[in-house]
């Protein structure tokens, strides 16, 4: 048991250097190239509450260097420059890991690799993209690709790298992806064989089409259902679609294979790459003809690629993907229940990105993010405006306003989902860790509005993740003495040099973690536990007023 | 914080929101009297225990038929998913029609309970909006419940018993609406317990779940020493301000009931007695056999917590199997065999057996045919019911005959038409629970539609 100890000692010891020589990082405090109080600028394009509340939306949140940039630069500029912006990826940190000897490669790096590029990635639009697409086109880590790190890492870092890329695109590579592959079962997924009784696997036909695209249910371009006369929704697909969809799927193995070897081609073979885009065993595609969504029709005797090309273009011009898709983009990033006229605003941009371009994912999120219903601060006093935050984006917001940084450049939360509930790559089903129309009991519910997030909020959530900020705070800043060595610590420099001044404190916390919202009676609140803390230093009273502050409903819900 | 201002917040959340929880004693005594004087109210404590297995259990694997020409049809429908004969678990059920059936190898507990009349099976019951057979499926012409085989729909439609439309409340929610202010003298603590997140089939109308983790209630850390008071006063200060933001306000009410309950709770487990029962070590997180573990636990402290009729959700997951079926399944079975076994041995030791009754459900049985290794998903299912009150020993329903060409089933791939509705099922349990006769389309609506609403399987 004691020399097991050491072991995973030395492989700590290990991987610190991994990490700081391989993972980002680029906190003012680690370079020293800019001030604490970065200069105020003397003509912003934005103020400092609507740079923060943009940034508060597209990034894992706002930080003072880069609210003070964003007044400069406003907001077009600052998205061309974000989109330009090359990937910061998780596979360069799992190659440090796999190159050293000594360090095993397991899921706790992925996760750590995904702390520090969220954290510190400059890259922010794209990390924050990649993560809201890992929500939508779902793989996990919770059941069969528990041993796939490398492979995980690269299918985030795909969808980092193609985040602002075309949907067309993005439905073809990750259905060929090998991940997606074994997740969902087209990988060898064999077409069906009349002596052994065998039928295609229905598995990745269904959930492309229910999750992925177009939905259970025929949607106007607002995102609202259809109806038939009896005022029911009208289903877009029935079960025998399900099952040309999953002839089409048939017939895909690992890159490289031999094509005599079906059954046990794997990438321990030279010829063989596991990462790469699977590749078609002709023999093993169904080539019926097959009967698509809308009565469109696949020919007989055509090839997996072209079946498949034929199937994905069906299932991309659906009229339900524009407002399936960018319904559920503006609840990711600005609120959960947008009017259908936003819906449809964005959706029309889906269809055309004004280059007669479909499915062009950059223009759409533009179009969500720069929403008159999105920028508009008139809307934050609609009762039902706004989101529950993930909850590891509460906490991302704390680590970037306060500019974490961890000593060792270790990140070692590897279980975020024991109390966030949240896991990047690790949701506990296909249907992620919450359903777009999720409606809490109560007045959510009563009021016939949807709530996603709140499905992973209860009870014992609600005070998990208070127990993290706990750590992340009192336990978590840069004067604190037994810190853990894998942790990132707040570093809170700035907030001392203006403690003693309450006014300056409260103005420059609202701005941080409420964009400048914070309600008179939360100030207020505030403002009297700030008199009464009488413990410790003035740092431990700072860490008390966050641990307030981030746990405050006005701080949770995001407006 | 003082019981007078805990009273008050309450009443407050109560107006708020639609009233979670009425903390009203003199409306509580008044409507339990009323309910005594119309017969509905039970005696004595009952549980109801939910095992849901996510991803849809392939039941055609768990209860097999024996009988030498059924299980060679079984074989060749099955081809590479089908267990040898040899293998199977043999049981005995009274009423067996002439056939002859085992359970999958893992379930040795459950043929122990099962062969003790300690539990029973309830074979082919699916999400119906009717009834109906193959022909009128093919046909259309009677209606079916929407988005068939997908699992969220499927899954909503057994917790809801409402099968043809979308449901805000589930059938145990609606249960506590109707029982729970009566019944049960903790108003702040819900009927509906879950172990297992989020769940549709413990909304009510009114009352809404709590949730435990597998270690019971979570408490906050840092609150008593140095400004661990001041913090928590300042938390709390924001927590009962009045939010106009619907979000923000559900946030704050969630928060509030953690940080009341979690006093009663976490007292109540920590008086509580050991249990000596051994419940078995699983792989996972949130493990089946830690869930029932925390179940025992809770059941044990329910009159310290006031609770005289409750009802417990628990999940497992790795049923969803298009892939390695015959091992991922056998894993399956073998964790719900072990944790279900201890669980009973547990309720035996708490002198709770006849008290406490556990069924299982899941989204739908899967396809008989193979896809290689897997198989998809599927329609109706047999599931198990398990305690003292059960009355076991038997199959309740009809078995399917699994065989090509099976009029049984949907399509060519065996999704076999379910010939009990999930609510005739849930109707039954509800009934043992304390749900009166007369009050069962409350809970049911579409109850009507079907042959029974009391399958027999209860005593």
């Amino acid at each position: 048991m004691k020399s097991k100890k050491s072991i995973i000692l030395l492989a700590l010891f290990g991987w610190i250097n991994a990490v700081d020589a391989y993972c980002p990082s680029d906190s003012i405090y680690q370079s020293g190239m800019e001030s604490l109080f970065p200069s105020i600028p003397s003509s912003p394009v934005i103020s400092e509450n609507e740079a923060a509340r943009f940034l508060t939306q597209a990034t894992f949140g706002p930080k003072l260097s880069e609210i003070r940039r964003l007044q400069v630069t406003g907001y077009e500029a600052w998205l061309d420059e974000q989109m330009a912006m090359p990937a910061t990826l998780q596979e360069t940190c799992m190659q440090a890991v796999l190159d050293d000897p000594d360090l095993p490669l397991y899921q706790n790096s992925r996760q750590e690799a995904w702390f520090l590029n969220s954290a510190e990635g400059a890259d922010q639009l794209r990390q924050r993209m990649a993560f809201t697409l890992s929500q939508l086109f779902v793989v996990s880590d919770a059941a069969s690709l528990g041993n796939e790190v490398m492979g995980l890492a690269k299918y985030y870092d795909y969808l980092a790298i193609n985040a602002f890329g075309n949907f067309r695109d993005q439905m073809e590579d990750i259905t060929k992806n090998t991940m997606m592959g074994f997740y969902l079962g087209m990988f060898k997924n064999a077409k069906a064989n009349p002596l052994l009784g065998t039928q295609p696997d229905e598995n990745y036909a269904r959930e492309i089409l229910q999750l992925f695209t177009i939905g259970l249910h025929q949607l106007n371009m607002d995102g609202t259902e259809i109806l038939d006369i009896d005022n029911n929704p009208i289903p877009t697909y029935d079960q025998s679609d399900i099952e040309n969809f999953a002839r089409v799927f048939t017939g895909w193995n690992y890159a490289g294979c031999p094509q005599n070897n079906w059954d046990w081609c794997n990438p321990s073979q030279p010829e063989v790459d596991g990462y790469a885009p699977m590749e078609p065993f002709e023999s093993y595609h169904d080539i019926g003809i097959k009967t698509l969504l809308n009565g469109q029709v696949l020919a007989a005797n055509q090839s997996a690629q072209q079946d498949l090309t034929g199937a994905l273009d069906n299932i991309f011009n659906h009229p339900n993907v524009p407002p399936f898709i960018s319904k559920q983009l503006i609840q990711r990033f600005v609120t959960s229940n947008p009017s259908p006229a936003y819906v449809q605003r964005v959706a029309e941009v889906f269809v055309d990105n004004g280059s007669a371009v479909r499915g062009d994912m950059g223009a759409v999120l533009r179009a969500v993010l720069l929403d008159d219903e999105a920028r508009n601060v008139s809307f934050l006093a609609d009762n039902n405006y706004g989101k529950l935050k993930e909850p590891l984006i509460r906490y991302m917001g704390l680590i970037r306003a306060f500019e974490a940084v961890s000593p060792t450049g270790r990140y070692g939360n590897w279980n975020p989902e024991f109390s966030y509930l949240q896991r990047a790559l690790g949701s506990p089903s296909v249907f992620n860790f919450y359903k777009p129309g999720f409606q809490q009991p109560g007045a959510i519910r009563d009021q016939s509005l949807v709530s996603p997030e709140f499905q992973i909020t209860s009870e014992t959530t609600v005070v998990s993740i208070a127990n993290e900020m706990y750590e992340a705070t009192l336990r978590g800043h840069h004067e604190f003495t037994h810190w853990n060595e894998s942790m990132p610590l707040l570093q809170l420099q700035r907030e001392l040099q203006i403690y003693n001044d309450k006014n300056a404190l409260l103005d420059h916390l609202d701005l941080m973690l409420f964009s400048g919202h914070m309600s008179v009676n939360t100030r207020t609140v505030v403002g009297d536990l700030y008199d009464d803390l009488d413990d410790g230093s003035e740092i431990n009273q700072l860490a008390s007023l966050l641990y307030v502050l981030v746990l405050s409903p006005e701080y949770v819900v995001q407006k | 914080m003082n019981r007078r201002k805990f009273l008050n917040r309450s009443l407050y959340s109560a107006m708020a929101t639609g009233g979670l929880f009425s903390a009203s004693g003199m409306l509580q005594v008044a409507k339990a009297a009323a309910l005594q004087n119309s017969g509905i109210m039970g005696t004595g404590y009952k549980a109801l225990v939910c095992v849901f297995m996510d991803g849809g259990n392939d039941s055609a694997n768990m209860v097999v038929p024996r009988g030498a020409s059924e299980h060679a049809a079984y074989a060749q429908v099955r081809g590479d998913l089908a267990i040898p004969s040899g293998d199977l678990l043999p049981i005995s059920p009274a009423n067996n029609g002439g056939r002859s059936w085992g359970l999958h190898p893992n379930l040795t507990g459950l043929q122990g309970l099962f062969n003790n009349n300690q539990a029973a099976l309830v074979s082919n019951i699916g999400s119906l909006a009717y009834p109906i057979d193959q022909i009128e499926f093919n046909n259309g012409s009677v209606p079916i419940p929407p988005n068939l085989f997908s699992h969220s729909d499927q899954q909503s439609q057994w917790q809801t018993s409402v099968a043809d439309q979308a449901s805000a409340s589930g059938w145990t929610g609606r249960i506590a609406d109707l029982l729970h202010n009566a019944v049960n003298n903790s108003n702040d603590l819900s009927m509906n317990i879950s172990l297992a997140g989020n769940n549709i089939l413990q909304v009510g109308d009114m009352i809404n779940q709590y949730h435990l983790t597998n270690q019971g209630s979570v408490s906050l850390n840092g609150t008593t020493w140095g400004d661990g008071p001041n913090r928590l006063a300042a938390l709390q200060s924001l927590l009962e301000t009045p939010q106009s933001n619907l979000f923000q306000q559900a946030y704050s009410d969630i928060f509030n009931r953690s940080i009341d309950l979690d006093q009663v709770i976490s007292a109540g487990l920590a008086g509580a007695t050991e249990l000596n029962t051994v419940f078995p070590q699983q792989e996972g997180y949130n493990t089946l056999s830690s869930q029932l573990e925390m179940v025992a636990r809770m059941i044990s402290i329910q009159s310290v917590v006031g609770m005289n009729r409750q009802v417990f959700f628990c999940k497992v997951g790795g049923f969803d199997n298009h892939d390695n079926h015959l091992n991922d399944h056998a894993i399956g079975m073998q964790n719900i065999d072990g944790a279900i076994t201890a669980f009973q041995a547990a309720m035996a030791e708490l002198n709770m057996e006849n008290e406490v009754t556990l069924f299982t459900a899941s989204d739908f049985s899967r396809t008989w045919v193979s896809n290689g290794q897997g198989s998809d998903h599927g329609w109706g299912a047999s599931h198990f019911v398990v305690g003292g009150a059960v009355n076991g020993g038997d199959i309740y329903g009809d078995m399917p005959t699994i065989e090509i060409g099976s009029t049984d089933t949907v399509s060519d791939h065996g999704r076999v038409i379910p010939t009990i509705a999930v609510d005739e099922y849930a109707a039954t349990l509800a009934q043992w629970f304390g749900v009166a006769p007369g009050q069962v389309g409350d809970v049911f609506p579409n109850i009507g539609r079907f042959n029974s609403s009391d399958l027999g399987f209860m005593s």
